[in-house]
């Protein structure tokens, strides 16, 4: 076997290519759907009171082999004026949370008082997410009229789209009440990062499909029709993600470091690999043609992913060129790709193949999906007898790129993230136009690592105890400096606070490792994704084999 | 919920992030705040009033009866980071010992802590005892003890007061809302609303 090669961290760690990253078979939700066809998980749908008028509650409940839990939905009729996917809405189309166990009757009311209030009410030890969604107004109530009509939506209609309802928040561990990740963490089922809110999100697409046939039933109970089972699974749940998510790769560099490991480990591997056989040339012979299709019903109005999206559809024209004569005859033939892709893709296209290589290999990556998840309620301790010198030369090595920025000049320094007093929420500012420095959040790694490298060229302290009784302001800093060998991948190696920094690659980094597809960035800042979409329905799961759901059938 | 007086049940991390933000706040750097929204989280799962002690510290901080060479923050990151601090005074010493986890865990025993009058101890597995309180207290010292092993818990109590307390200094880390941050900072640019 070939030594395993990773990519670097001055490779991987760039805004740009976290931006374009795909989902890949490692991402949350489909490690969620594997194990709950793999351990035989039933979904029942114990209660669905919902109203003409669209209000009431539904309960789904996903047994596993030795919990249960269940999504507890609220249905709201709400005026079209008071939707918004902004962080101050106060009422949405449906709010839900995950219940551990089975809810009682005072279980229920109990959340009737507060989960409808999202951030405004209070949930408990026995929840373990909170989160809401909206209708997309072009698509609901044309789905509703079709189906009461007894006909089926136009395909072309639904794809456009991609859902009926998006998410505009799902909160998961220890937020506004709801129980401790690491409380639950030891289970099983939650062995991998973000198993609850995606699985909140799985049973909110099984309630956002019931719902809108119940709505078509009602409104014309001798007529209507279900969704045909194509459109229905082409539906996924939307998303709107803003802002207040970016700071979040920052904040958990541990997570981040596992994250990318497990992905480039699992590259390293395959392109390790001696030779490919012919079924496995043939999956992913098969997986490209379906992320293909799926790529052609990515839209976004957006000029940066218009742009991402015409280079990625040259990459796919080259890629499909290529295959036709890639028989896998070379020497480590995975690597020849890999190394192929490189030279000839651009970032969008380079990550797709590294996605792709990864379909046919589902043994290399076996139980990588559980190193994913990162302890993280420990603060990582503080090497305080490490010698100056060797902190030093830490830096040098692991933010060399951020020793080499001017950070005095305007442009390298031009924003500051802060928080704001009215939404609580994080925000992005112009550090040289508005008066927030007061208030910048450690959010720019880079500049306080060159910083704190300034700083040592002047002290006559030795060791880093000594040296931080005297700058305490340097102490988060030294923590994650410190954490750098051993987490080579858990710093975003490049500028958080340049005049040119896209907030949306940070989020769109988050976000495909949950397994999102077609992202639409709203502005540099907010983006639109799907989730689930051509995943198989509860009632599906048991027959339904095949784990490339994610790519949609080809149309 | 929340009535007046009566405790509030948080989680672990509503707890330590609450103290994190409080301490920044209360003007101490980011990286010691860390640490002390962590001591909190320790205190907090060994059933210990945790928020509380913060609260306490950080009020008479405020009111500058509490030098750096006194404060059980300061004093907790030096001792964990190695630095061996002269523990003569020390405001709030419960707060003081769950760093003394982090050596318990270092030297595979439990540790007491005690002064003229306040004593604790603090085992390996993150158990923390308290058994003499003290609102200040001089002369610590931290020996070699036998204690029981840990039973934890996973939501901390804190009375509604503490709690608004503590966000008094919250407050002073978010920025106050502008014109101008209104128009540019959250970016939504439109309400989503399609």
């Amino acid at each position: 076997m070939t030594d395993l090669v990773m990519r670097p961290p001055e490779q991987v760690m760039t805004l740009s290519r976290l931006g374009s990253l795909h989902q890949c078979r490692l991402s949350f939700m489909r490690q969620l759907l594997r194990r709950m066809r793999r351990e035989n998980w039933q979904i029942t749908r114990p209660r669905f009171d919902i109203s003409m008028r669209g209000e009431g509650v539904a309960v789904y409940t996903a047994q596993g082999p030795t919990r249960a839990y269940s999504l507890v939905a609220f249905a709201h009729d709400l005026p079209d004026e008071m939707r918004s996917d902004r962080v101050i809405a106060t009422a949405w189309d449906a709010t839900f949370t995950l219940f551990d166990g089975i809810p009682t009757e005072q279980d229920i009311e109990r959340l009737r008082a507060n989960v409808p209030l999202q951030e405004a009410g209070r949930v408990s030890e026995k929840e373990l997410s909170l989160s809401r969604a909206n209708r997309s107004a072009r698509l609901w109530d044309y789905v509703v009229d079709c189906l009461a009509k007894g006909e089926q939506p136009d395909t072309e209609e639904l794809a456009n789209v991609g859902y009926l309802m998006r998410t505009t928040a799902v909160y998961g561990s220890g937020k506004f009440g709801a129980s401790d990740r690491a409380f639950v963490g030891a289970r099983s089922e939650f062995e991998a990062p973000f198993q609850v809110e995606m699985l909140s999100v799985y049973l909110t697409r099984a309630f956002v499909a019931d719902l809108v046939e119940h709505m078509a039933a009602l409104k014309e109970p001798d007529a209507a029709v279900p969704l045909a089972p194509a459109l229905r699974r082409s539906l996924g749940i939307g998303n709107s993600t803003g802002l207040g998510m970016a700071p979040f790769l920052v904040n958990h560099p541990r997570l981040l470091n596992n994250w990318i490991m497990a992905r480039e480990y699992a590259l390293a591997k395959i392109r390790a690999l001696p030779r490919a056989t012919l079924s496995e040339i043939t999956a992913f012979k098969t997986a490209f043609e379906k992320a293909r299709a799926s790529v052609a019903l990515w839209r976004s109005d957006h000029p940066i992913q218009q742009a991402k999206l015409a280079a990625l559809g040259n990459d796919i024209c080259a890629l499909e060129k290529k295959l036709r004569s890639f028989n896998g005859a070379e020497d480590a033939p995975w690597n020849a790709l890999y190394l192929w892709a490189e030279g000839a893709l651009s970032e969008e296209g380079q990550e797709l193949v590294v996605s792709l290589l990864m379909e046919p290999h589902g043994a290399v990556l076996e139980g990588l999906g559980a190193c994913m998840q990162a302890d993280e309620h420990a603060l990582f301790r503080i090497d305080g007898a490490m010698p100056l010198s060797t902190l030093k030369s830490l830096i040098k090595t692991h933010y060399a790129w951020a020793l080499a920025t001017d950070w005095h000049s305007h442009d390298a320094s031009a924003r500051l993230w802060y928080v704001s007093e009215s939404k609580l929420e994080p925000r992005l500012g112009e550090r040289f136009e508005e008066p927030l420095e007061p208030y910048e959040q450690p959010l720019a790694p880079g500049r306080d690592a060159a910083f704190l490298f300034a700083a040592l060229n002047e002290t006559d302290h030795s060791t880093v105890a000594a040296f931080l009784v005297a700058h305490p302001e340097h102490r988060h800093i030294v923590r994650r400096v410190q954490m750098a060998p051993s987490h080579p991948y858990a710093e975003i190696r490049d500028n958080t606070i340049g005049a040119d920094m896209k907030p949306i690659d940070m989020l769109r980094a988050k976000l495909s490792f949950f397994g999102a597809t077609h992202f639409d960035p709203r502005s540099d800042r907010w983006v639109r994704i799907n989730m689930f979409r051509g995943a198989p329905y509860p009632h599906e799961l048991a027959h339904d084999q095949d784990d490339t759901w994610v790519y949609g059938a080809a149309r | 919920m929340g009535l007046w007086g009566c405790p509030m049940s948080y989680s672990m991390s509503e707890i330590e992030s609450h103290c994190r933000k409080a301490t920044r706040g209360a003007g101490f750097s980011w990286g010691e705040a860390e640490d002390a929204g962590q001591a909190v989280r320790r205190l907090s799962a060994a059933g210990l009033a945790g928020a509380d002690a913060l609260l306490a510290c950080l009020t008479a901080r405020e009111a500058g009866k509490v030098k750096d060479s006194a404060c059980p923050i300061k004093l907790g990151n030096q001792m964990i980071d190695g630095a061996k601090p002269d523990l003569n005074a020390c405001h709030t010493p419960l707060l003081l010992l769950p760093f003394l986890s982090l050596l318990a865990d270092d030297q595979g025993t439990a540790l007491s802590l005690q002064g003229k009058t306040f004593q604790g101890l603090a085992t390996p597995d993150g158990g923390l005892h308290l058994i003499h309180p003290a609102p200040e207290d001089s002369g610590l010292r931290i020996l070699p003890s036998a204690a029981p092993s840990a039973e934890l818990v996973w939501r901390a109590e804190c009375s509604q007061e503490t709690y608004d307390a503590l966000n008094l200094f919250c407050q002073r880390t978010y920025a106050p809302e502008t014109d101008a941050s209104r128009a540019k900072g959250a970016g939504a640019g439109e309400d989503g609303n399609a």
